[in-house]
């Protein structure tokens, strides 16, 4: 799958986390910020100005947006949910499907060298 | 427990800290990262402070940067976007600012497009439209034609031979104008129609809508009588009845079935009033020949060409001339596509029209331009300086046409509201003889042509002065050059021209229709009351029935208050046609040629001199026994005592319509009368009275002591009660009438008017637009003469002449322009010479007085300029 036209810039670490935590659903700021933790086994751990930051971009791009339903029922007021959008979708499955061949290709060479 | 309604030390912290984020991120999310941080803090990781200055020192200047990049990139946007809407509210603004400036150009533009608009619209529906015919192009009109009347009515004879031989043609039809009697429901109605022959519709390939057309033995003498009628007539008369297929409509007296209704769209080729159709009576087998009233109507087969069909007629004609010298020698046959035929009258007309029309829009486009050059150059400071200030070349250009676009716009709308409102006013300003009036509308075409033309010519106007304009560096406009100063009084030059070629020819036109109206008519118009009275052929059918009928009409009319005279005749003059038959005198030998030329009469009834104000120069007029019982006498006009007796001797000499006789007795001489045209000289006719030639139908003539139209009602009334039945109608007056007849030289002297008049008002604007400008570029010049001592009288005096020096070079030019253009109109010209000097003098001189009024105002400025006040505001 080709990236959309003119809106690709290579993902950084955490915009990737991000992007990925959400492909499973629509999620608040800090539940991302767990579900990363909990992913990384603890080893990525967004502080709360990186996490808005991260955020704040990808918005900014329109990766994501906010789902407006989800705002205040049993949570706190203030806390807003985030969504992929179509095209956050896609750059996300472009983005993996080219760390793919990146894995197949660097696994292949390191299988190689062992043998 | 940290959490809790108190903020513990570390979140108040954390909470300053969040100011060092941007406002509009810190306003977004401070809420949820001082969350984040609580529910971190209550996790109780390790190095938790370590984790959070790092995060901090990380995300504080992203977040600046993307701010900061978003902006600038918001920033780009925005100007673009707006710079548009700002050029088009600048531009509004420039134009309110320059308000007579706008005016003007926006009134030149309507004018000059409204005018061509609607002038083309009447030139490309009656020029133009294809007939509202199948295949058209394959209509012609054919005449008989003899060496002294080149298009002549054909005689049944003639009609019959061509349409049994003729083999180019798929139809040959004829018709001839009648008007008919109906009766509906009682009620006496007067419907102009058609008898027809029976193929008539199938020649312009019409079929009825209701019903069926005629069938080809409804022609024949004795055949069962129908009628058809137009939707029009259908709808008014009948209400639209379906039903009244078959049903007997009572016409002329006698009961016709009506067999079919005919299309809405129908219109009658030369006739578009006709309302009925009645197949005429042809007897086939022993044709009139030597009648000629037939007009006839052929449709060429597909790919004949025209010369071909003529050249097969001819060959017809030749072998009928053999055949019947008696009536055809010397006779052949002319024939043109219908089409042309319809127009060829008018062609003239619309083509000087069009020529007017065009030199007003080349004035309105000189106008323009020169007002736009006087403004570009009196703005070229304005632009200089906010080119200095930074806008760009492609900015200022874009600006100006913008503002040229919009006004030529608003021009182009002015004008196809004026051209819509001289179309709806149309049928009160075109003569009456411009055929198809009826079908002229404002066409989509010309519409978007009209619109086309303002949009361009706004571009157009907007390039040069755009160009000079925005290319102006800020020494050129601060030294005050006057750049295009030479250009512009070449505009006016051409201007003045062009209005000098109008104001000539409205001149000649002018004079035209002023020796028309004064011409002696050898009749008094004033004061006459006519109606046309066709008397019913079921209750009248004998000449003698119409005989009596006419007499005690006559008689009734008389008694009724306030008339003067009755009469009655079978053509009013200057209807558009005459009569006529050949005249012998009785113990002379038959000249050679025999038939031609004939001689006009009118038949006549009553006081016929008296109730039309002729006078009786010898003789008497003709006594009551005379006039409807005995007959013997006739009374001739003086051109044709001239013509038959030039030694004298008129009174008490014989003429007759063959060299055998019957003989009548010429007992009067008349005054000479203009019957058949305005602007011919009168010809010889003769009168002759009712009982010698008791044609079918009359129109009465009441000559009265007050407003002939009050006799209206009293008429109707005496009809009423003595003829109930009896139809009379086209109630009208005799000044109305004649009026008529000069309805195409007053159009062609109106319009020439208008646009003479327009002309001379822009050319008087742009005159005065040129010197004032002139006058404000030089200021400064005019400054220092006067503080060198020049008095105010030699300022004004140099600035006037300086400025009058174009229009007399455009009077010249207009002046020579105007001698070929008289050629070309001399067909329409009658009792005025081409060169007429009142035309080529007198007009030009009101232009010039009007340009030297122009002049004057921005002279006087000039010579009031305070050299002091001038020097010091450089």
């Amino acid at each position: 799958m080709r990236p959309p036209k003119g809106s690709y810039q290579p993902l950084r670490p955490h915009e990737l986390h991000v992007l990925v935590a959400l492909a499973g659903g629509e999620r608040h700021g800090y539940a991302i910020q767990q579900e990363v933790a909990a992913r990384s086994g603890g080893a990525v751990r967004l502080g709360p100005g990186t996490l808005y930051e991260t955020i704040a971009r990808l918005l900014d791009r329109g990766l994501i947006r906010e789902a407006p339903s989800k705002r205040s029922e049993l949570d706190h007021a203030q806390r807003r949910y985030y969504a992929l959008t179509g095209q956050g979708r896609r750059l996300l499955a472009a983005e993996v499907e080219r760390l793919g061949d990146v894995v197949r290709i660097a696994r292949e060479r390191l299988e190689g060298s062992e043998a | 427990m940290t959490d809790g309604p108190r903020p513990s030390r570390g979140e108040s912290l954390y909470g300053l800290l969040l100011l060092l984020y941007p406002p509009r991120f810190r306003r977004r999310f401070g809420e949820e990262m001082l969350e984040a941080y609580r529910e971190e803090r209550a996790r109780g990781r390790k190095r938790f402070y370590a984790a959070m200055a790092r995060d901090l020192a990380v995300s504080v200047p992203l977040s600046w940067a993307r701010i900061l990049r978003r902006r600038r990139h918001e920033e780009e946007h925005r100007i673009k976007a707006v710079a548009v809407d700002k050029d088009l509210s600048y531009a509004l603004r420039a134009l309110r600012s320059h308000r007579s400036f706008s005016l003007a150009i926006v009134a030149t533009l309507a004018l000059g497009i409204g005018a061509v608009t609607s002038v083309y619209s009447i030139l490309h529906t009656v020029l133009l439209k294809p007939l509202p015919y199948a295949s058209p192009d394959r209509l012609v009109r054919l005449w008989d034609r003899h060496e002294t009347v080149p298009y002549f009515s054909v005689s049944t004879g003639n009609f019959v031979a061509w349409r049994g031989e003729a083999r180019l043609f798929e139809e040959l039809g004829a018709y001839r104008e009648d008007g008919f009697n109906l009766l509906v429901e009682g009620e006496p109605l007067r419907v102009p129609g058609s008898r027809v022959s029976a193929n008539l519709l199938r020649v312009l390939a019409v079929t009825a809508a209701r019903g069926r057309g005629f069938l080809d033995e409804e022609e024949r003498p004795g055949a069962e009588r129908v009628v058809l009628l137009t939707h029009g007539l259908w709808s008014s008369a009948l209400g639209g009845d379906p039903e009244a297929l078959g049903r007997k409509l009572v016409v002329s007296g006698e009961p016709h079935t009506i067999v079919g209704v005919l299309p809405k769209a129908f219109t009658f080729p030369q006739q578009p009033d006709v309302e009925l159709l009645v197949p005429f009576a042809l007897d086939a087998s022993s044709p009139d020949r030597n009648a000629h009233f037939l007009r006839v109507l052929g449709r060429l087969r597909p790919g004949v060409p025209v010369e071909e069909a003529r050249a097969e007629l001819v060959t017809i004609a030749e072998r009928l001339a053999q055949d019947f010298p008696e009536s055809n020698a010397g006779w052949t046959v002319a024939m043109l596509p219908l089409h042309q035929a319809m127009v060829e009258d008018v062609r003239g007309g619309i083509r000087v029209l069009s020529v007017a029309v065009v030199l007003v829009l080349l004035i309105a486009g000189a106008n323009v331009s020169n007002l736009a050059l006087s403004r570009a150059a009196s703005r070229s400071r304005e632009l200089a300086l906010r080119s200095a200030l930074g806008a760009s070349r492609s900015r200022l250009v874009g600006q100006l046409v913008l503002e040229h676009v919009v006004l030529a716009l608003l021009g182009g709308l002015g004008g196809l509201a004026l051209a819509w409102g001289a179309i709806a006013a149309g049928p009160s300003i075109l003569p009456e003889s411009l055929p198809r009036q009826a079908e002229i509308s404002l066409d989509l075409n010309l519409f978007l042509f009209g619109f086309l033309l303002s949009a361009l010519t706004g571009v157009a106007v907007s390039l040069w002065p755009a160009l000079v304009g925005s290319k102006s560096s800020l020494v050129r406009p601060m030294k005050g050059s006057s750049g295009g100063g030479r250009l512009r009084a070449a505009l006016v030059s051409v201007e003045v021209g062009l209005a000098v070629m109008l104001l000539v020819t409205a001149g000649l036109l002018l004079r035209t229709l002023g020796a028309m109206s004064r011409v002696e008519l050898g009749f008094d118009p004033s004061s006459v009351l006519t109606m046309k009275m066709t008397p019913v052929e079921a209750t009248y059918p004998e000449p003698s029935d119409r005989i009596r009928l006419y007499r005690e009409t006559l008689a009734r009319l008389e008694e009724l208050p306030g008339v003067r005279f009755v009469a009655s005749v079978h053509r009013l003059p200057l209807d558009g046609g005459n009569s006529s038959f050949p005249a012998f005198v009785e113990g002379r030998p038959a000249p050679a040629e025999s038939r031609f030329p004939a001689f006009n009469y009118r038949a006549v009834g009553g006081d016929y001199f008296d109730a039309m104000g002729m006078t009786l120069v010898s003789g008497r007029s003709f006594d009551d026994a005379e006039m409807w019982e005995s007959g013997g006498v006739v009374v001739v006009n003086e051109a044709m005592s001239a013509s038959l007796w030039p030694e004298g001797g008129a009174l008490g000499s014989r003429i007759g319509q063959s060299p055998r006789g019957p003989w009548l007795e010429v007992a009067g001489i008349v005054g000479n009368a203009r019957e058949s045209s305005l602007d011919e000289e009168p010809q010889a006719a003769m009168y002759i009275p009712y009982s010698v030639a008791p044609v079918p139908s009359m129109v009465l003539v009441a000559r009265t002591a007050y407003d002939p139209l009050e006799l209206v009602g009293p008429v109707r009334a005496a009809f009423a009660a003595h003829h109930p039945g009896q139809p009379v109608a086209q109630f009208d007056t005799l000044r109305d009438h004649v009026e008529r007849a000069l309805g195409p030289p007053r159009f062609h002297a109106f319009l020439l008017s208008v646009f003479a008049a327009l002309a001379l008002a822009l050319a008087a604007v742009g005159i005065h637009g040129v010197i004032s400008h002139s006058v404000r570029q030089r200021r400064r010049e005019i400054g220092i003469r006067i503080a060198l001592g020049a008095r105010a009288g030699d300022v004004l005096a140099m600035v006037w002449s300086r400025g009058m020096a174009p229009v007399a070079a455009g009077v010249v030019l207009g002046l020579s322009a105007a001698v070929a253009l008289s050629r070309t109109i001399e067909s329409f010209l009658f009792g005025v010479d081409r060169l007429d000097p009142v035309s080529f003098v007198g007009f030009p001189l009101v232009l010039i007085a009007v340009a030297a009024a122009a002049n004057f105002f921005p002279a006087r400025a000039a010579a009031a300029i305070d050299p002091v006040e001038t020097l010091r505001s450089e």
